[in-house]
């Protein structure tokens, strides 16, 4: 059973989720349900970044969450930034042209600036 | 000599016609299909031969004749029922040779099938190989031209059809294994057993179908229906393959190039790979094959040589084109 540490840390308008391990059938559903949670409060011109250095792999199911949260995100006119993914994630993120929609950024400072 | 040359060559010309609509149109391979074309041409030796082979046989071994208390026995019964006995053998038999030389060039060389679509076209050559051997026979007995141009157009067009069936479920079973990854990514059991019971349902299927159809059709030239129903029936059986073939051939799922080595290693992670399989065949199920065609698509410009890549680019593709028809 894959592990998940999902911390949350709330700047003014900008919400960093930084997620440690796998996401995978077991954890999932806990991650999205702590995001769809995080969507709710968020006002509008707010940006969520999710810091996705300490994630090593995501299944299909989290790709389609992606998804999911992105649309939810702009429809409150805000921002969903991925931060730091390793070569491997950013691979998956590629594969389903969510790179062509979601800003990718190198450094957590630059996910902010935007 | 002279005899047997125009008959041949009467017999060549619907061939010709034949092999053009199917193959000429669709690319250029032309050497391979004139190569099995000849090839091909042998199977109504075989399927003489072996008529020839059991007649004298049992003319002079009369106790080798296992099948005359057979049928003495069923013809107490019923004539039609040996009438039907013997027109299944003799349409499962044709149907099984000329499979053969699709198998056997498989077996020889298996680059020479690697898509639905030349696994198709051997079968299809094979039929019309057959049946030009036939029609030379059925010439050079009854010297009617009447005969000739029906056989030309409507038994010719049988024997394409019958054999290729078989080839195209040869050529699924062939890439079984790759069809049962897609499968299994879209809602479907499946395990190691069923991938092997897949691969042999596949040619048992293909021989089963043409065989059967193939039966119906000299059946219906052996009874008497009401209003020449029969006569309708062979016709319609005849059209429904030609549609049939038709739409297989121009189907992108039959066209796609699967790669028949095992030797290939992609560059993408099996991990990762297997989550895009998820993916698309989640999108599939739920019928967003826009979605499952551009995952697809992207994944083989990295893993080029992915057949099961290729083949939900492909169905996904297929299903695109039916919504917008």
């Amino acid at each position: 059973m894959a592990e998940i540490n999902i911390q949350i840390i709330n700047e003014e308008k900008t919400h960093t989720v930084v997620i440690n391990g796998q996401l995978d059938e077991s954890t999932v559903d806990e991650f999205a349900e702590k995001v769809y949670a995080l969507i709710e409060t968020i006002e509008s011109n707010s940006k969520v970044i999710f810091d996705l250095e300490g994630l090593t792999y995501l299944n299909s199911k989290s790709l389609g969450y992606t998804t999911d949260f992105y649309n939810k995100i702009i429809a409150k006119e805000s921002k969903l930034i991925l931060a730091k993914p390793q070569a491997n994630v950013k691979d998956e993120f590629n594969l389903i042209g969510l790179d062509q929609i979601i800003p990718f950024t190198q450094t957590l400072n630059e996910a902010k600036q935007m | 000599m002279t005899n047997n040359i125009i008959p041949t060559l009467l017999a060549l010309l619907p061939a010709i016609l034949w092999g053009s609509y199917f193959l000429i149109r669709r690319d250029d391979n032309f050497k391979t299909y004139f190569l099995v074309f000849i090839l091909a041409c042998s199977t109504i030796g075989i399927t003489l031969g072996y008529q020839l082979a059991y007649q004298s046989l049992i003319s002079n071994y009369q106790n080798f004749d296992l099948i005359r208390p057979i049928k003495l026995y069923i013809l107490e019964y019923s004539s039609f029922l040996w009438t039907a006995i013997t027109i299944t053998w003799f349409a499962s038999s044709e149907e099984v040779i000329k499979f053969f030389i699709t198998y056997i060039l498989d077996k020889k060389n298996p680059e020479l099938i690697i898509t639905l679509q030349d696994s198709l076209k051997f079968g299809l050559l094979a039929g019309l190989a057959f049946s030009f051997g036939e029609n030379v026979i059925y010439f050079l007995r009854s010297g009617s031209f009447q005969e000739l141009g029906t056989r030309s157009i409507i038994t010719m067009c049988g024997h394409m059809v019958w054999s290729s069936f078989i080839a195209y479920f040869y050529g699924l079973s062939k890439f079984s294994k790759d069809i049962n990854i897609f499968k299994k990514f879209t809602g479907e059991k499946v395990t190691a057993k069923s991938i092997s019971k897949f691969r042999k349902n596949k040619i048992i299927t293909g021989i089963l179908l043409s065989s059967v159809i193939h039966t119906i059709y000299n059946l219906m030239f052996q009874i008497n229906l009401k209003n020449n129903l029969n006569t309708l029936i062979s016709i319609f059986i005849i059209f429904f393959g030609f549609i049939a073939l038709n739409i297989i051939m121009d189907q992108k799922y039959g066209k796609l190039k699967f790669i028949i080595t095992d030797k290939y290693k992609g560059r993408l992670d099996q991990k990762i790979i297997d989550t895009m399989y998820e993916y698309m065949g989640y999108n599939y199920m739920k019928k967003k094959y826009e979605i499952v065609f551009q995952t697809a698509s992207r994944l083989l410009k990295r893993e080029p040589d992915n057949n099961v890549a290729k083949i939900f680019q492909a169905k996904s593709y297929d299903k695109i084109q039916s919504q917008t028809k």
